[in-house]
């Protein structure tokens, strides 16, 4: 299988997840990101980048709300550590909420008067040198950003924002997980994630517009680059990996009757900044907000994906409505059209599976995109179950944060038993899962997965069933 | 030796209460002033909490029923120790305003008789400091011992929170001081039988000569338990505000529980 070259070199181990830590992106790609967002890297040698990343970590900590409340609420309950996923699949202490903030709350404590005074009983660390950092960036780029922790915390204290800003940190030292940074450089090329070029997804589309004549009997016209009333935004990976996705897409809108254009300058849903650094998360959410100008639209659809979805909710859509632009999730569209009767739908077309909905966790915390999915559901399948752990405890796929990259595969298919097993418990023989991150993630895990428990699960987004399901 | 008493409960309380309200403030401040949110415009991670209504519900929810601290997942011990220290300790704080007013006061504006106050001090108070005190134990002790909880998927994962690891002097100190206060309060309390109601009525003469700001120790110059109670009491309020001990007021400002989500408009297509 593809990463079993990756299994044998990271064995996974219980309790000592530090053996996975994430390929670091080179100067050159480091320096072209930095070009990026205009930033000037001023931390050369290693004594430089200790201090400017202590530094900077307390005038984060002074200016972040979550996170100086974060640093400052948490009482070690330790209730996140049993809600983390991290933790509960590796038993880790390090790999857990409590166990990454602690190694920052060290630094923070030591510049604060308790942690001169008392040092290391307060839990103040005496140095730090470039272990340290190189520990500290292992174990915050396995952090799922999944928001487990912030949900079970009874003070809302949120690590994973922690994490963000730690992460953004070691970016401006030029320490940052190559495939985040990748994935970051290719968005901001080409548009999108995975480097289409306009030709190609002109090309694409045109595939997809001939596959669903051939399926569906009816023939698209699917405006791309052009002006119209609403601007979809599919993940990249949609335009190859889940096809039956975008498919969905483009026969609901067109059963629909809404007017849309696709942009191959904006041939993505995602914001891989969200991981990365808050600047690369504001610069990739702007031009969105930019393509969405230049065609003119009233309405922005984002496509299956959690993590974008988290991002256009937070930043892009309050931006443009700055333009009287209105953002919504290809959900809300679909959900509203089978309340309306807009659309026809014959749950039939997708057998006599049993599918289990599994939320995507950035739709289920802070998302709030969880009623309509399974609304849509249950009007495309004839029987679907909800996994123990649903909604604001739902399991994060074991992807999310940056952590799809191929050199934790091993650690990440730990991770993602609790949502596997969940299938498992109730029978289900399909997973539906809408989101791209999701998606990639279940590509690369359930074939261990299935060999591991004797199984032989399938997945799949709820776009690739509403598409099964329209009649036209 | 009186100026001593003098300085130590006449004088340091008030200024205790004001470390108590400036530190507040100070620490309050500060959260209001950390304006960022990790370049996002909202960090809300309940679902569906887009008003201010219910907003309000969950905040409430999770301060006076705690309902997030079984979690999914079910340790009981959390949410039991911390369920039965916080409701003791409200209801006994509330019956500390019983000890500040004196009791010709009482009669008067409530028409709460000495024999009934000291009944409701004894069983309500009694009653609310001994749970208080037994949630503070399952607190400490798990805190001391660590904890296993299950997480029941198809599999059972058994998760062991190593909470000694990550438990420092402040929070051992702020245990430790909760205990003793307690133990010393409720020794008080329970004290109170219909032969030896004193203390209430001498503890209060020196409360209220605090209120109307003529200082008079001499009440309870005779009372060490008292005296030790009342220290400890006010080496923790002036602790308080620089401590973990802030986190009731988080409440009112934690991004992701305090603030309601952006709400997604779904406009009627075309």
């Amino acid at each position: 299988m593809a990463y079993d070259k990756v299994f044998k070199e990271r064995p996974f181990k219980w309790g000592d997840a530090s053996n996975f830590m994430h390929y670091m992106a080179d100067e050159k790609l480091i320096s072209r990101l930095h070009e990026a967002i205009k930033f000037k890297q001023t931390a050369i040698t290693d004594e430089e980048k200790i201090e400017y990343f202590r530094k900077r970590l307390l005038e984060e900590y002074n200016n972040n709300k979550n996170v100086r409340m974060a640093v400052e609420v948490c009482v070690h309950c330790g209730q996140c550590m049993n809600a983390c996923p991290t933790y509960i699949t590796t038993g880790d202490p390090y790999n857990s909420p409590v166990g990454r903030a602690e190694l920052i709350r060290a630094i923070i404590k030591a510049d604060k008067v308790s942690g001169k005074l008392f040092g290391k009983a307060v839990g103040a660390v005496k140095k730090i040198d470039m272990n340290y950092i190189k520990k500290v960036y292992t174990y915050y780029w396995l952090c799922l950003i999944c928001r487990r922790c912030g949900y079970a915390c009874p003070f809302g204290v949120e690590q994973t924002d922690v994490t963000r800003v730690v992460r953004a940190i070691l970016y401006e030292i030029g320490m940052a997980s190559r495939f985040t940074a990748l994935t970051v450089d290719a968005h901001w090329k080409s548009g999108n994630n995975m480097n289409l070029t306009p030709g190609a997804v002109k090309s694409i589309i045109d595939f997809v517009v001939k596959e669903i004549k051939q399926e569906k009997g009816v023939e698209l016209k699917v405006k791309i680059d052009e002006p119209a009333y609403a601007l979809l935004l599919p993940s990249s990976a949609d335009y190859f990996m889940n096809m039956e996705t975008l498919k969905g897409y483009l026969l609901f809108l067109y059963a629909a009757g809404i007017d849309y254009t696709l942009s191959t300058k904006a041939a993505e849903v995602a914001n891989f900044g969200l991981f990365l650094h808050p600047k690369h998360l504001q610069g990739l959410a702007e031009k969105y907000v930019n393509v969405a100008r230049e065609l003119g639209v009233k309405l922005v659809i984002a496509g299956e994906c959690g993590h974008a979805w988290r991002a256009h909710k937070n930043y892009t859509l309050p931006r443009l409505k700055e333009y009287g632009i209105e953002l919504v999730h290809i959900h809300h569209l679909v959900a509203q059209a089978i309340r309306e009767g807009k659309i026809k739908l014959n749950p039939e077309a997708n057998g006599d599976i049993v599918y289990m909905y599994q939320d995507p966790c950035q739709y289920a915390r802070g998302g709030d995109l969880t009623e309509e999915p399974r609304f849509i559901l249950s009007h495309v399948v004839k029987k679907w179950v909800d996994p123990d752990h649903n909604r604001s405890w739902t399991w994060c796929c074991g992807g999310q944060g940056g952590n799809l990259t191929d050199e934790v595969v091993p650690l990440v298919t730990q991770y993602s038993r609790l949502w596997y097993e969940e299938a498992l418990k109730k029978n289900a023989q399909w997973i539906v899962r809408p989101c791209s991150i999701c998606k990639a993630q279940l590509s690369h895990v359930v074939p261990y997965l299935n060999k591991m428990y004797g199984k032989e699960i399938k997945y799949s987004g709820l776009m690739d069933l509403v598409y099964r399901a329209l009649v036209v | 030796m009186n100026e001593l008493y003098l300085i130590l409960y006449g004088y340091i309380p008030y200024a205790v209460v004001i470390i108590f309200l400036v530190g507040i403030i100070y620490r309050m401040a500060t959260w209001v002033s950390a304006k960022g949110l990790v370049g996002l415009y909202n960090a809300n991670v309940c679902l569906y909490r887009d008003g201010w209504g219910s907003t309000t519900i969950e905040v409430l929810k999770r301060i006076f029923i705690f309902y997030t601290l079984p979690g999914r997942d079910k340790d009981q011990s959390l949410f039991i120790g911390s369920f039965l220290f916080h409701w003791g300790i409200w209801i006994a704080l509330i019956g500390h305003l019983g000890i500040i007013i004196p009791g010709t006061y009482l009669e008067e504006w409530f028409g709460l008789t000495p024999s009934l106050h000291h009944v409701i001090a004894l069983y309500v108070g009694g009653t609310a400091g001994t749970v208080a005190l037994l949630g503070l134990l399952i607190l400490t002790i798990r805190r001391i011992t660590g904890r296993t909880v299950t997480v029941k998927v198809m599999n059972e994962y058994r998760v062991y929170i190593p909470l000694r690891m990550f438990s420092f002097l402040d929070d051992y100190f702020a245990l430790a001081i909760l205990l003793a206060i307690m133990i010393f309060g409720l020794y008080q309390t329970l004290g109170i039988t219909p032969y030896n109601p004193a203390y209430v009525d001498v503890i209060s003469k020196w409360m209220w000569s605090l209120v109307t700001l003529h200082p008079n120790v001499e009440p309870i110059m005779s009372y060490p338990i008292l005296q030790v109670h009342a220290l400890l009491a006010m080496i923790f309020i002036a602790y308080f505000p620089w401590s973990k001990m802030m986190h009731p007021f988080s409440f009112l400002f934690m991004p992701t529980i305090a603030r309601p989500a952006i709400k997604v408009r779904v406009p009627k297509v075309r």
